[in-house]
C-alpha cells in the first residue's frame, strides 16, 4: 500500500514537474513570440520609414531630372538660338532671313514641323518658310488660319502653347488646323504691329513642350521680328536712296544738256562777236584814217565847226577801236586763240610797273597806295595779260575812289596759289549788282559811270585772263564802304611743274 | 557572316533605298547577298523604298521595320534609312512573316511564324531568331510565348518592336517587297557546318526603390489593383495626387520592375498609360500576385549598363562581324543629350565593326543573357545587343 502510494506520489511529482516545465516553456515561448512580434513590428516600421525615405529620394530625383532636362534644353536651345540670331541678324533682306533658318536648327530645338508666315501689303498671309508640310496642305492651312484662327487671335497673348493652361478652344482649333497636338504659335510683332506668325510643332517622342521651349520660341520670334524690321527699314532707306540717285542723275543729265547748249550758244556768240569785230575794224580803220587825214588839214583848211565835229568823230573812232579790241581779246581768250606765255615774275615788280603807269591818275586824285607784297613772292603768269588785270582793277579803284583816299594792294601765299587783294574806299557796289559784275557789257548804274564812258567789258576780260591762269576771282563790297577785288594766281614753283 | 551597312537621308524613299543599298553593297562588293535588314524612319515607309533597294541589289530577302530613330555608327539619325546587307556562307537564313496579327491573336501569330520557319527543309541546327513586330500591338509577350511553344522555351528570341513618331498612328514592317502593318517579320538563323558564334546581351541599369508591392488584381496587360488599392495609386503615393499632366514623364523615368527569382534579375515594364479609373496599362501581361517594385536609374547607371552589355556581348565571341542594337525609346528620352554618348560607348567597345540598330517600343531578348539559355522576354527601358561573328 505504502509502495503503491509512494509510487503514486512519485508519479504525481513527475507530472507536476513536467507541467511546471511545460508551463515555463510555454511562458518562454509566449515571451519569445511577443518579442518576435515586437521585432516584426519594428521591422515593418523600419520598412515603412524606409519607404517614406524612398518617396523623398524619388521626389528629389524627379525634381532633379526635370531641372536637368530643362537646363539641357535651355543650353542647347540657347546655343541654337545664338546660331539663328547670328544668321538672321547679318542680312538685311527679308527673303534671306528665312532662308538662313535651317531645318536642322529647328529640329535641334525639338520642332519637326515649322511654318513662318508674313503679311503682304493686302494683309494676306504669305508662307516664308515651311518645313514638314506639303504644298496642298499649306493652302488649306492658310485658308483656315485666315478664316478661323486669325480672328480668334485678337487680344490673345503673343504666344499660344499647347502646354499652357490657356484658351482651350483656340488651342484645339490651332491643333486641328496644323494637325499637331504639340505646338507653339507665336506672333511676329514689330513697332508697326503684327507682321506675321510662326508655328512650331513637335511630333517627336520627347515632344513635351515646357516653359523653357516657350521662352526660347519667344526669343526666336522676337529676334526674327527685329531682323524683319531692320530689313524693312533698310529696304525703305535703300529705295529712297535709289530714288534720290535717280533724280540726281536726271537733273545732272538735264544740267549737262543745258550747259552744252549754253556752251554752244556762247561759242556761237563769241564767233559772231569775233567775226563782227573783224568786219567792223576794217571800215573803222579806214574811217579813222580819213578822219586823221582831214584833221591834219593836208587836204585843205577846215572851218572851226567842221574841225570840232571831226575831232569828236576821231575820239569816237578811238573808243570804238578800243571796244572792238577788247571784244576780240575776250573772244580770243575764250576760244583759246591767244597763246599765253607763262614766265616767273616777281609780283612786287609787276605791281610797281603798273603803279608807275597809273601815277598821273594817282597823283591827280591824291590817292594813297598802300602796298603789302612780300619781295619773295613770285607768280607764273603771262606778263602782258596780267598787266591788263592790274590796270583794269586798279584803274576801276581809282575811278570810283574819291580824292585823298586810299587803295590797298596786298598779296599772300595760300596753299598752291598767290592771292591778291585790291581794296578801295570807294562808293562800293550794291548786292544786286555784285553777281553780275563780271558779265560782259554789264555796267553798274552809278553817277560816276553815268559820267565816265566804258565798254562794260573790262571785268569780263579780267575774269577770262584769271581763269586762263587757272585762278579764281571774286569781289566783296558794300555800298559806301568800298570794294575788295581778290584773285588768285599760280605760284612760281608748283605751277611751273604742272604746266610742263 | 559578312555585313555591309549603308545609310541614306534622301527624302525620296526610292532614291533613299537605292542610295543606302549602293553604299552597303560597296562595303561587301564581291559577296553573294543573302539578306537585307532595313530600319527606316517613318517618313520613308513606302514600298518604293523596298523597290529602290531591290533595284540596286537584286531580289534578295528583306526584313525590317520602321524606327523613330535609326542608329548608325556614331550617330542617332532622325530621318534616314539604314540598309544592312548580309552574306553568310555557313548559315541558313530563313525569313518569314505573319500579317493580320490582331485578328489572329498574338500567341497564334507567334506560333504561325515559328511553324513557317520550321517548314523549311534545309533548317539545320537552330541558333536564334530575329523578330520585328508592329509597335501598336499590345500584349507583345504573347508573340514570344507563341513562338516559344514551337521553338522551345529556352530558344533565343531577339529583336525590337517597330516604332514610329508621335504623329504616326502606325508602325510598319518590311518583308521582301511588302510594306506591312499589324505584322511580325522574322528571321531564323541556323548553322550549316561549324558552330556559328553569336551573343545576346541585355541590360537596363535600373535599381529597385521603395518597398515591394503585390498585384492584387489584373487582367492580361491591365493592372487594376496593387496592394488592394487602385494601381495608379502606386505612382500617386510616391509623386503626389496631382500627377496626371506629368504621368507620361514620370512613368518613363520610373518604370516597374518585376523580380524573377529564377533569373535573379529585374524585368522592366513601361506603363503605356493610366486609365481614368486608375488602372495601369502595360505593353504586355503582368499576372496577379506578381511582386513588383518601382525602379530608378540615373544617366550614369544607364550608360554603364550599355557599356556592360557591349562588353559582355563582345567577350562572348572571338571575332564580331556585325553588331545590332535594339535600344529602348524611353532610354533615349531619359538620356536626352547623352543618348549619343550611349552609342559612342558601344562603338568604343566594338571598334570598327559594322554597327546598326534602332530605338524600339520594346526589346526582345533572353533576360539571363550571359548563357542565353534562359527564357526570352519582352523588355522595356533596356538595351539589347546582338553580336554576330562568323
Amino acid at each position: 500500500m505504502f509502495v503503491m502510494s509512494e509510487l503514486f506520489l512519485l508519479g504525481l511529482a513527475a507530472s507536476l514537474f513536467s507541467i511546471i516545465c511545460l508551463a515555463s516553456a510555454l511562458v518562454i515561448k509566449i515571451s519569445q513570440i511577443r518579442e518576435l512580434r515586437e521585432k516584426t513590428k519594428e521591422l515593418e516600421k523600419s520598412l515603412e520609414e524606409m519607404d517614406e525615405q524612398a518617396k523623398l529620394i524619388i521626389r528629389t530625383d524627379l525634381e532633379l531630372n526635370k531641372t536637368q532636362e530643362e537646363l539641357d534644353k535651355k543650353i542647347s536651345g540657347l546655343y541654337i538660338l545664338q546660331k539663328i540670331s547670328q544668321a538672321v541678324s547679318t542680312t538685311l533682306q527679308e527673303e534671306e532671313i528665312f532662308k538662313r533658318i535651317e531645318k536642322s536648327y529647328l529640329e535641334e530645338l525639338g520642332f519637326t514641323k515649322t511654318i513662318f508666315f508674313t503679311f503682304d501689303r493686302d494683309k494676306k498671309l504669305v508662307v516664308k518658310l515651311n518645313y514638314g508640310y506639303s504644298e496642298e496642305s499649306l493652302e488649306k492651312i492658310k485658308k483656315d488660319l485666315d478664316e478661323k484662327v486669325l480672328p480668334s487671335l485678337m487680344n490673345k497673348p503673343q504666344l499660344i502653347s499647347s502646354a499652357k493652361n490657356q484658351a482651350p478652344e483656340l488651342k484645339e482649333l490651332i491643333s486641328s488646323v496644323f494637325g499637331i497636338s504639340s505646338f507653339i504659335l507665336s506672333l511676329l510683332i514689330t513697332k508697326e504691329g503684327l507682321c506675321g506668325l510662326a508655328f512650331l510643332g513637335s511630333e517627336t517622342e520627347s515632344s513635351l513642350i515646357t516653359e523653357g521651349d516657350e521662352e526660347l520660341v519667344l526669343i526666336l520670334t522676337n529676334s526674327i521680328s527685329q531682323a524683319l524690321e531692320n530689313a524693312k527699314l533698310f529696304e525703305e532707306t535703300y529705295r529712297s536712296h535709289q530714288e534720290l540717285e535717280r533724280k540726281i542723275e536726271e537733273r545732272t543729265r538735264e544740267l549737262s544738256y543745258a550747259l552744252e547748249e549754253i556752251k554752244k550758244i556762247s561759242r556761237r556768240k563769241t564767233d559772231f562777236v569775233s567775226a563782227v569785230s573783224h568786219e567792223l575794224r576794217t571800215p573803222l580803220t579806214s574811217i579813222k584814217g580819213y578822219t586823221s587825214i582831214l584833221l591834219s588839214e593836208k587836204l585843205g583848211g577846215l572851218p572851226k565847226e567842221v574841225k570840232e565835229r571831226l575831232e569828236r568823230m576821231n575820239r569816237h573812232c578811238d573808243e570804238l577801236v578800243g571796244l572792238i579790241n577788247d571784244l576780240l581779246d575776250l573772244s580770243r581768250i575764250e576760244t583759246g586763240k591767244i597763246k599765253f606765255e607763262f614766265i616767273c615774275q616777281k609780283l612786287d615788280l609787276i605791281v610797281s610797273d603798273i603803279l608807275e603807269l597809273l601815277s598821273p591818275q594817282i597823283k591827280e586824285k591824291n590817292i594813297k597806295i598802300e602796298l603789302n607784297i612780300e619781295r619773295e613772292i613770285s607768280v607764273f603768269v603771262d606778263r602782258a595779260q596780267i598787266n591788263r588785270v592790274f590796270i583794269n582793277i586798279i584803274g576801276n579803284a581809282l575811278k570810283f575812289t574819291p580824292e585823298n583816299s586810299r587803295i590797298t594792294i596786298e598779296a599772300k601765299e595760300k596753299d598752291n596759289v598767290v592771292q591778291v587783294d585790291i581794296s578801295d574806299t570807294g562808293i562800293g557796289i550794291s548786292e544786286k549788282d555784285l553777281s553780275f559784275i563780271f558779265d560782259e557789257f554789264y555796267r553798274v548804274d552809278n553817277p560816276i559811270n553815268q559820267k565816265i564812258k566804258g565798254t562794260g567789258l573790262g571785268l569780263s576780260l579780267v575774269k577770262s585772263i584769271i581763269e586762263a591762269h587757272k585762278g579764281k576771282i571774286w569781289i566783296e563790297s558794300k555800298i559806301g564802304e568800298g570794294s575788295k577785288f581778290s584773285f588768285t594766281l599760280p605760284k612760281d614753283e608748283e605751277t611751273k611743274d604742272s604746266n610742263r | 557572316m559578312i555585313a555591309g551597312i549603308g545609310l541614306s537621308k534622301n527624302e525620296d524613299p526610292y532614291l533613299a533605298g537605292r542610295e543606302a543599298a549602293e553604299i552597303a553593297r560597296k562595303k561587301i562588293p564581291k559577296e553573294k547577298i543573302d539578306l537585307a535588314i532595313i530600319f527606316s524612319s517613318i517618313n520613308l515607309a513606302s514600298s518604293s523604298l523596298l523597290r529602290g533597294i531591290r533595284d540596286m541589289i537584286g531580289k534578295v530577302s528583306i526584313i525590317g521595320c520602321t524606327a523613330s530613330s535609326p542608329i548608325s555608327g556614331l550617330k542617332i539619325e532622325r530621318e534616314a534609312v539604314l540598309v544592312i546587307l548580309i552574306s553568310s556562307k555557313n548559315n541558313i537564313l530563313s525569313t518569314s512573316y505573319v500579317s493580320e496579327v490582331s485578328k489572329k491573336g498574338l500567341r497564334q501569330a507567334g506560333e504561325e511564324l515559328s511553324i513557317s520557319f520550321l517548314k523549311r527543309k534545309d533548317i539545320a541546327q537552330r541558333q536564334f531568331s530575329l523578330i520585328f513586330s508592329d509597335g501598336l500591338l499590345e500584349r507583345q509577350s504573347e508573340i514570344l510565348l507563341g513562338m516559344q511553344s514551337r521553338l522551345g522555351k529556352s530558344f533565343p528570341l531577339v529583336g525590337g518592336v517597330a516604332s514610329g513618331n508621335l504623329k504616326s498612328q502606325k508602325t510598319f514592317q518590311y518583308f521582301d517587297e511588302n510594306l506591312l502593318s499589324d505584322s511580325i517579320v522574322g528571321l531564323l538563323v541556323s548553322k550549316k557546318m561549324e558552330y556559328m558564334e553569336y551573343s545576346i546581351s541585355l541590360r537596363h541599369g535600373f535599381r529597385p526603390l521603395g518597398k515591394s508591392r503585390i498585384i492584387t488584381e489584373a487582367e492580361a496587360n491591365v493592372i487594376k489593383t496593387i496592394d488592394k488599392r487602385p494601381a495608379v495609386s502606386l505612382y500617386e503615393e510616391y509623386f503626389g495626387k496631382d500627377i496626371k499632366r506629368d504621368f507620361d514623364y514620370i512613368s518613363r523615368l520610373y518604370p516597374i520592375g518585376i523580380y524573377l527569382e529564377e533569373e535573379k534579375n529585374y524585368l522592366l515594364r513601361s506603363v503605356l498609360r493610366a486609365s481614368e479609373d486608375g488602372n495601369l496599362v502595360f505593353q504586355t501581361d503582368i499576372p496577379k500576385d506578381t511582386k513588383i517594385r518601382l525602379m530608378i536609374g540615373t544617366k550614369e547607371s544607364l550608360l554603364e549598363a550599355a557599356r556592360l552589355a557591349a562588353e559582355e556581348a563582345k567577350r562572348a565571341i572571338q571575332r564580331v562581324s556585325l553588331v545590332l542594337i535594339f535600344n529602348s525609346i524611353s532610354r533615349k528620352m531619359i538620356l536626352g543629350r547623352e543618348a549619343e554618348r550611349e552609342i559612342e560607348i558601344i562603338k568604343k567597345v566594338f571598334g570598327n565593326t559594322p554597327l546598326a540598330g534602332f530605338y524600339a517600343y520594346g526589346e526582345k531578348a533572353p533576360l539571363k543573357s550571359l548563357e542565353f539559355k534562359g527564357q526570352s522576354y519582352l523588355h522595356n527601358h533596356s538595351i539589347t545587343i546582338l553580336a554576330i561573328g562568323e
